[in-house]
């Protein structure tokens, strides 16, 4: 992969990489894609996409509404700023 | 008494009451300053969050037992850090299904134990925080990711901890310290507390000194749960149909191994046909793929499970960022580990637009072509024996294998993961003073038949611990 494609996936990956990793990581990135690359001699043809290795057990519960059992304040205490019960982050817009 | 009973005995005598477990703190402590395999010890908060069983211990096999928790596990009140910068200081505000229902047993978390960032890797050298040593030799990494998990049992600091394996993290560490390591079916235990990388491949898993332990925790923590909608309905067969003598399918081919394996590979067999048990030959003709489907798969799915990390809700946030998407960037930039961001960007480049035709979608449908090769298999044979990794416990920095060399060595635990099938990693006795493991696959939800068969090739011993170890030194 070269340096651009890194940087333009680096960037979909909301990674901000810095210019000494650039280096460090191009290399394993395409020693593993080339690695890949394997694949393309399997003989996929008429299958179908397995997304979960036992799929038939898979199932989807009732849509009722359960209650927590975790208090909120648990949960907001874990954020790196908070206010009462609200997270602080930096300004969106 | 049998060797069992003993050991129960021992373990129940540290957990007593306060005074126990204070010893028992200072006891993990300096043992465990000689190969760092936990990162949070606190059994006196363990025994306040178990529930005191009030059965006798013969009604519950656990009851009174210690055990250590992989750090990406979460444990109520405890640190919940995945080995990662990402996740300092964060404090979990509940219990995974599988700890929840071992503390309904009566047993009690005595700590968190190291492990690969986020579960990546091969020898828990990716851990943010220290390296853990192998207890058998100081010098050689106790593998991966549980390393911490295999690392604390073979040490005799507790009898059983959990450990995840997505790949092969809880067999690869068990074979390189000489536990036993459960690989659940997929489902069969519910994720619910575990932290993602892969959810599609990993299973919360065991790691134990004695098949009876792996037992007795496997169906403490097996069944059905509300918050995981693939575990499954507790479909484990309590009553098997395969039957002894077994026929136990053997590798044809298993060029690459190191003589020390290679050998006890060939000696496990010659074990299993001495009992009687049928050997066939079998030849896996998706083998080359199994490691580029598995990785493929694995770091797309951890691309999405790890986007979750911003620093907005929890742990590290880089600090005096005004803007919003900068204080994102920066902030897994700098929690993020090498290895980490590694399989963030491979994944992110395989689910990209114009790219998932050839990498994504082609992984999943090779998977299928295995998971087709795996069930006929199993129309023939009742197990699957295969080694559980090319070598034994490599030496610490890259020196023996490489990082992408660790990835390729993979090749004997993924197909487990990518099919979903349990398997039980056990040991085979000491080669050049270090431990060999070997596995055995089993159909999907056929655990008790892993177990049996581990049973009679173990002859109900127990693993032979490290030198040292804390349980025998300290008059177990």
């Amino acid at each position: 992969m070269d340096i651009e494609e890194l940087k333009t996936t680096a960037s979909l990956a909301m990674v901000e990489l810095h210019d000494d990793e650039v280096a460090r990581l191009s290399d394993s990135v395409s020693d593993m894609l080339n690695y890949f690359s394997l694949m393309q001699k399997a003989d996929i043809t008429g299958l179908e996409p397995t997304t979960h290795a036992l799929a038939e057990y898979s199932t989807v519960r009732e849509d009722i509404a359960n209650s927590n059992p975790i208090p909120s304040g648990n949960l907001v205490e874990n954020a790196p700023e908070n206010d009462g019960n609200h997270i602080v982050i930096p300004n969106v817009l | 008494m049998n060797e069992f009973g003993q050991a129960t005995l021992f373990w129940r005598g540290l957990t007593g009451s306060v005074e126990q477990l204070q010893k028992y703190n200072k006891l993990i402590k300096k043992y465990d300053a000689e190969i760092s395999a936990f990162l949070e010890i606190n059994p006196e908060l363990g025994a306040e969050i178990s529930k005191k069983n009030t059965e006798s211990y013969a009604a519950s096999p656990l009851s009174g037992l210690p055990f250590g928790v992989k750090d990406n596990i979460a444990v109520e009140k405890f640190p919940l850090t995945c080995g990662s910068k990402i996740l300092d200081s964060f404090i979990s505000p509940y219990n995974a299904t599988a700890v929840a229902r071992l503390l309904s047993a009566g047993a009690l978390p005595v700590g968190k134990v190291n492990l690969d960032e986020f579960g990546m890797g091969s020898s828990t050298e990716n851990s943010a925080y220290k390296t853990t040593a192998n207890p058998w030799d100081k010098s050689r990494v106790p593998g991966g990711s549980s390393g911490g998990s295999a690392a604390a049992v073979a040490a005799g600091l507790v009898p059983f901890a959990l450990g995840s394996d997505t790949g092969g993290s809880v067999r690869q560490p068990a074979a390189f310290c000489g536990t036993y390591g459960l690989k659940p079916t997929y489902g069969s235990v519910s994720r619910y507390g575990l932290a993602a990388y892969a959810s599609s491949l990993e299973c919360v898993g065991v790691l134990a000194d004695s098949v009876e332990m792996t037992k007795n925790v496997f169906n403490v923590i097996n069944g059905k749960d509300p918050m995981d909608q693939t575990s499954s309905n507790g479909s484990v067969n309590f009553t098997d149909t395969a039957k002894q003598p077994y026929t136990i399918g053997v590798l044809s081919n298993t060029e690459g191994l190191d003589p020390a394996v290679a050998e006890t590979y060939r000696e496990t067999s010659e074990k299993i046909e001495s009992l009687g048990w049928k050997i066939r030959e079998i030849s896996l003709n998706t083998q080359e793929y199994v490691v580029p489907a598995y990785y493929t798969i694995a770091t797309a799915e951890a691309s999405a499970n790890l986007a979750r990390y911003t620093g907005i809700r929890y742990g590290m946030r880089e600090k005096d960022i005004t803007d919003h998407e900068s204080m994102v960037r920066l902030t897994r930039e700098n929690g993020f580990g090498d290895e980490v961001k590694l399989r963030i960007l491979l994944g992110t480049y395989v689910l990209r637009s114009g790219f998932q035709d050839q990498y994504y979608i082609r992984a999943q449908k090779i998977r299928t072509l295995i998971r087709n090769e795996i069930n006929k298999i199993f129309t023939d044979v009742d197990m699957i024996l295969m080694p559980v990794f090319p070598t034994q416990a490599f030496s610490f920095g890259s020196k023996e294998m490489t990082p992408f060399q660790q990835k390729l060595a993979d090749k004997y635990t993924v197909t487990a993961n990518l099919t979903g099938i349990p398997s039980l990693s056990f040991p085979t006795g000491l080669k050049n003073n270090l431990p060999v493991g070997m596995q055995l696959m089993a159909p999907a939800f056929s655990e008790n038949r892993l177990f049996k068969a581990a049973e009679i090739l173990s002859e109900g011993k127990q693993i032979q611990l490290a030198p040292g170890a804390m349980c025998k030194e300290e008059g177990e």
